[in-house]
């Protein structure tokens, strides 16, 4: 294997072709950069998207689910899950997780950034929102993002390029409710075209958002990204996991190891790297890639890669009205949401807050389900029935992030034991929710189920903590101005390895209480901005 | 994969359990869960039969109720795939859907007359302003 790039190897590689390698390599080709993606993943295959057809609760659960332990496809690698309160959700193919994601695109608030000069706890974010906001606005243009402008929950900004989706009957009753309680409410931000938007089509409400979207009306990158990054020039390769990162005599990373669907492995070389395969799969990158020099894992001075795994507990509310709602339909997605008890308030025995996005429920096999009634609230056996009617097409859910504040000891190791099918460690999560996150998520539920009454409720369900729900996975490789406390600088360069980037939610200091997709595109744009600004004087092998 | 007359019997027995008559629609069995409900699922979703014949193998001899109510507390997966195809069989039942007034996720367009949002519901929101802490000088 060569140590040195030649003028013939890309100047950036990129691992993963979910949000942050599809945002980045935009912009990277943009500037004229020739760019290598990595993907272990294939492209989505949307014949298997079912929406409208009598099968599509039941398939929905197989290929669009969000387990890799439950889908084993060839593209997946297992996740030990036996020490951890929450199950990894994730989705390895040409678009990552926003394939899967409800697409609530929600920017993070001003105190998110600044959790430790306001609330005395983790660590302050190396850039503030206002630094964020142009990558904002510029990420939600090319993600077709709708919703609507004036939210008093964040600083006054620009439009959205799209109209809100509509509130249906349910939004109508829970926005009255929170006007006669003095709470806030708002028309929702989502990655979703309410109208046809560049590839993007309309929306048509099927409530099928995350297991495969019909319409192709969601912002997910396989759509929004890549097709046309490919036609600027971006090579991307499928099927190609990466087993381990090569590194040369000046401590320089020369390319990547990957395993090809056959089982035969490649090296690619570049002058730049960057891991965009998600709080797991990035650490994971970084350990597999110990080496003589670098024993504790690749970037893993401070001894921080895997640690700090923040995966926002989440719980469910779930309303039951008389009235007829239509809740079998809508986004999926969210209709409004909530940020009323988002902000610190001591007084209620925690720090941080939480986000509410108002959902509808589905169809009837739905109905039945863990998510999002809660495993101890079945409807099983003798007033199955009864239940069932309350619940179908009469039911609202409010869906509850829970910030997640940063655990030393809630990290990712990789299994002494378990394998990939190519025979490469697969990562093992250690993970147990922390007293504050148990506290706030307590409080919030129970706010909710006020909410819902107020709104009407005849009676309220509620889901605890929902296992898996492990979609949002951020912190393990966390960015920071000081290289004992922290993997990566504020632009996601590894400390110790000046030509190695991480721009995914690995390097978030704090989880904030929002979903995550919009920060992460937005802050994969810094980065990469950053390093396209800087390229001139980036050290690369010589 | 094939399930002979007696496993499917010892199926209907189990389905019966979780979904019963009631409020005017059928029990489980009677839906032919495990008749054509059952090949249905498994046409759709075969990864499902490999654990549902090994279920059934350990159903055999056992009464319905107890063997469910041992599955509930002490075999989380077992349970898993009973409740996932059974339901899944009955409500591809057309005659259930119909009962139900289920008629699938089928599209409903965004009426841009219709769905518009009532921008006057949002006065009170605003009215009580701000409720975001700004970034610290």
């Amino acid at each position: 294997m060569s140590a040195s790039v030649t003028e013939s190897d890309p100047d950036v590689l990129i691992v993963g072709a979910g949000p942050t390698g599809a945002v980045a390599a935009r912009r990277f080709v943009q500037a004229g950069m020739k760019v290598v993606v990595l993907e272990q993943g294939d492209w989505p295959d949307y014949s298997k998207a079912r929406a409208g057809h009598p099968d599509f609760e039941l398939t929905a659960g197989r290929y669009w689910s969000g387990n890799p332990n439950r889908r084993q496809a060839a593209a997946d690698y297992p996740i030990e899950d036996s020490d951890s309160d929450i199950s990894a959700v994730l989705y390895n193919a040409v678009g990552g997780g926003t394939v899967i994601y409800a697409a609530h695109w929600q920017r993070n608030m001003p105190s998110d950034f600044r959790v430790r000069t306001l609330d005395g706890v983790a660590e302050d974010w190396p850039l503030s929102y206002e630094e964020l906001e142009p990558y904002y606005e510029r990420v939600e243009a090319d993600f077709g993002v709708s919703g609507l402008a004036g939210d008093p929950a964040f600083p006054s900004g620009k439009p959205l390029p799209l109209p809100p989706a509509p509130l249906g009957a349910m939004g109508r009753r829970v926005a009255r409710a929170h006007d006669r309680l003095g709470w806030h409410w708002w028309p929702a931000p989502n990655a979703i075209a309410t109208r046809a938007y560049g590839p993007l089509n309309a929306c048509t409400q099927r409530a099928a958002c995350m297991w495969g979207c019909v319409e192709h009306a969601k912002g997910s990158v396989d759509l929004t990204h890549w097709p046309q990054n490919i036609r600027a020039g971006v090579r991307l390769v499928t099927g190609a996991r990466v087993r381990r990162l090569e590194i040369n005599s000046q401590g320089l990373v020369t390319g990547a190891v990957y395993v090809d669907r056959n089982g035969v492995e490649h090296f690619q070389r570049a002058a730049v790297t960057v891991l965009g395969a998600n709080g797991i799969g990035t650490p994971r990158i970084l350990l597999l890639s110990a080496s003589s020099r670098f024993p504790g894992g690749l970037a893993n001075s401070s001894g921080l890669v895997g640690r700090r795994l923040m995966m926002h507990p989440f719980g469910t509310v779930v309303g039951l009205f008389d009235e007829d709602l239509g809740s079998t339909h809508g986004l999926w997605g969210q209709h409004i949401h909530c940020l009323e008890f988002y902000e610190t308030d001591s007084a209620r025995g925690f720090v941080r807050g939480a986000k509410w996005g108002l959902q509808p429920t589905g169809g009837p096999l739905s109905m039945t389900r863990d998510y999002p009634w809660g495993a101890d609230n079945a409807i099983w056996e003798r007033d199955f029935h009864k239940q069932l009617r309350k619940r179908l097409g009469h039911s609202a859910m409010w869906g509850i992030i829970a910030e997640d504040l940063p655990e030393q000891e809630n990290r990712v190791v990789l299994d002494p034991a378990l394998k990939d099918a190519d025979g490469i460690p697969a990562p093992k999560l250690l993970y147990r929710m922390s007293e504050n996150s148990r506290r706030l998520l307590q409080f919030h539920l129970e706010r909710a189920r006020e909410s819902l009454v107020a709104a009407g409720a005849v009676e309220t369900v509620i889901a605890p903590l929902i296992r898996e729900t492990g979609w949002h996975l951020l912190g393990t490789a966390t960015m920071g101005t000081d290289r004992a406390a922290s993997v990566v600088n504020a632009w996601g360069c590894c400390h110790d390895v000046p030509n190695l980037f991480v721009f995914d939610g690995s390097i978030w200091p704090t989880s904030s209480g929002m979903n995550p997709t919009a920060t992460i595109a937005a802050l994969a744009l810094r980065c990469a901005e950053q390093l396209v600004e800087g390229r001139r004087h980036q050290k690369v092998p010589a | 994969m094939n399930f002979g007359a007696e496993e499917r019997s010892l199926l209907a027995g189990l389905a019966d359990i979780l979904i019963p008559s009631g409020d005017g629609l059928p029990p489980a069995s009677d839906a032919g869960v495990a008749g054509e409900g059952l090949d249905q699922v498994l046409a759709f979703r075969p990864d499902l039969g490999a654990g549902l014949k090994k279920l059934l193998g350990q159903a055999a001899n056992r009464n319905s109720e107890e063997f469910v109510a041992q599955l509930r507390s002490s075999d989380p997966a077992g349970y898993g795939l009973l409740t996932e195809l059974v339901p899944a069989a009955y409500f591809l039942n057309p005659q259930v859907r119909e009962k139900l007034g289920y008629h699938g996720q089928g599209p409903r367009p965004i009426d841009a007359r219709t769905d518009a949002l009532d921008e006057s519901l949002l006065q009170a929101v605003k009215n009580r302003g701000p409720i975001y802490r700004p970034t610290p000088k």
